[in-house]
């Protein structure tokens, strides 16, 4: 270290008298020999000297006789308002055991019943759209049905869109280095993805398909965003992709189509064209 | 403003004489460590918060803790070590609590308390125009010391008006000498930028002692 660096690193030890005898005579010494360090030394100093200048507002004699009283009556208050959150614990705690435990089993079955009717009216009960369409075609699923072609597209069109979405989703840039993401081939796909929603919005919404027309509606959205950011390296933009998806419960979505799909098939496999394993006697 | 050399922050015996009567449930020897502490916390939290009735505030949560963690207390800690930690961690909380809010670094209280303090100090006879200038100055300083970040600041004042030794910033603050010094440097810089054109008037300059 150059004499001048060593004697500026000890300004501060010098203004504030900190400095030892050795390092108080070579400070000395370079100060004499050195019009450079001597003047920003001096500059220093003035400053420090000008702060020293502050007068810190006294609160007053009044202010610090009460202080004392006033934190007294502050710690009397939280040690009062503590034991009262005590006892009402207490109060939760013994209420609750005093409850016989069948009761909570009673309970918590009754619980899971509704969750299970609840859940299922939703997930396995059919729209109305595929009902009526059930109702005209009892018991037939041919492959030329009207609209095949077109629920098999988007659920092309879905499935390739959950492959991007899934690998965003699961990119975690603590852990992953972002270059295994591969962003510039997700967004190109996302590109391709976002032109083809056009052409399968309108065909589904002319074919009554509310729901998978409301899924792609909400795909597209998601995959302009993917097209659209700007570098595989912001991750904020990323973060905020993976939002939209967890926020609209897209990926929920998805999976209920397939599951509705493999549900479907799983009909359709009983379906009179189809014998079943074991034919029911009428 | 800055002092020489001070005693050692290790736990003074009184202070541990203190917190045993503490421990064996003589209350009266908390309010004595109040006593003995309530003006240095206060104060840490004013420089760093530049408000009084935060600096109240934060002064009193200080003792609320130091009341209820006294009986944990280690012996060999040192007790003003452990309040000032207290007192700079709760400070700049506060500090980001209210940086969504800024308000003026400098309120009522403060410039009728900083006129009210020069008159009283008795460094100046009471001439309007010496006053005038005197709170142009503390207005000048209390801004270009809110103008340094709160990093900045802290240190700056725990050195600059609480005698604090560079070694004992370090280890309140957890951080080594060579950042409180670089600290300083930055601060002192900035201040001296901020304060340049009243450090060149005349009047303002302070006599080389």
């Amino acid at each position: 270290m150059s004499d001048c660096k060593k004697c500026q690193s000890l300004f501060l030890e010098a203004f504030y008298e900190e400095m030892n005898a050795e390092q108080k005579q070579f400070f000395k010494d370079h100060l004499l020999v050195c019009e450079k360090c001597k003047s920003k030394f001096k500059e220093m100093k003035s400053t420090l000297q000008f702060m020293g200048k502050r007068v810190r507002p006294e609160p007053g004699k009044i202010f610090w006789d009460l202080y004392e009283e006033r934190l007294a009556q502050r710690i009397e208050k939280e040690e009062i308002l503590q034991p009262e959150r005590e006892s009402w614990q207490k109060r939760f705690t013994r209420t609750f055991t005093s409850i016989p435990k069948w009761a909570y089993q009673a309970a918590a079955a009754l619980v899971l019943i509704v969750v299970g009717i609840f859940i299922g009216r939703i997930v396995f009960l059919p729209s109305p759209q595929e009902f009526q369409q059930a109702s005209q075609q009892p018991g037939l699923t041919t492959p030329q049905q009207p609209g095949t072609e077109l629920v098999h597209r988007t659920q092309n069109y879905i499935e390739r869109s959950k492959l991007i979405l899934l690998a965003l989703v699961n990119f975690d840039p603590a852990t992953e280095d972002p270059y295994a993401l591969d962003l510039p081939f997700q967004q190109q796909l996302s590109k391709e993805l976002v032109k083809e929603a056009s052409y399968l919005k309108r065909e589904l919404a002319e074919s009554d398909q509310e729901r998978l027309g409301n899924l792609i509606v909400d795909l597209e959205r998601v995959l302009l965003q993917i097209a659209n950011l700007e570098s595989e390296n912001d991750f904020d933009a990323i973060e905020l992709v993976k939002e939209g998806v967890n926020n609209r419960g897209i990926l929920m979505q998805i999976n209920l189509t397939d599951l509705r799909r493999s549900i479907r098939r799983g009909k359709s496999s009983l379906s009179p064209e189809q014998p079943s394993p074991k034919p029911q006697n009428f | 403003m800055h002092s020489s050399n001070r005693g050692k922050k290790e736990m003074q015996p009184n202070e541990q004489i203190l917190v045993d009567r503490f421990c064996g449930g003589d209350h009266s020897a908390f309010h004595e460590l109040v006593g003995q502490y309530k003006k240095k916390i206060y104060f840490l939290a004013y420089d760093i918060t530049g408000d009084h009735h935060e600096a109240e505030d934060i002064s009193q949560e200080v003792f609320i803790k130091m009341f209820r963690s006294l009986k944990n207390f280690r012996r060999d800690a040192k007790m003003s070590s452990w309040l000032y930690q207290i007192t700079v961690n709760a400070s700049i909380d506060t500090l980001r609590k209210k940086s969504s809010n800024p308000k003026s670094s400098i309120d009522e209280f403060d410039q009728l308390n900083i006129q009210e303090g020069i008159v009283s100090s008795g460094a100046h006879n009471f001439d309007p125009v010496i006053s005038a200038e005197s709170s142009q100055i503390q207005n000048h300083i209390s801004q270009a010391l809110q103008k340094i970040s709160p990093k900045e600041r802290t240190v700056f004042v725990m050195r600059h008006y609480n005698d604090l030794k560079l070694n004992e910033i370090a280890e309140i603050l957890n951080i080594t000498i060579g950042t409180v010094k670089s600290l300083l440097f930055r601060a002192i810089k900035k201040l001296r930028k901020e304060l340049s054109s009243y450090m060149g008037n005349p009047v303002l300059e302070v006599p080389n002692e």
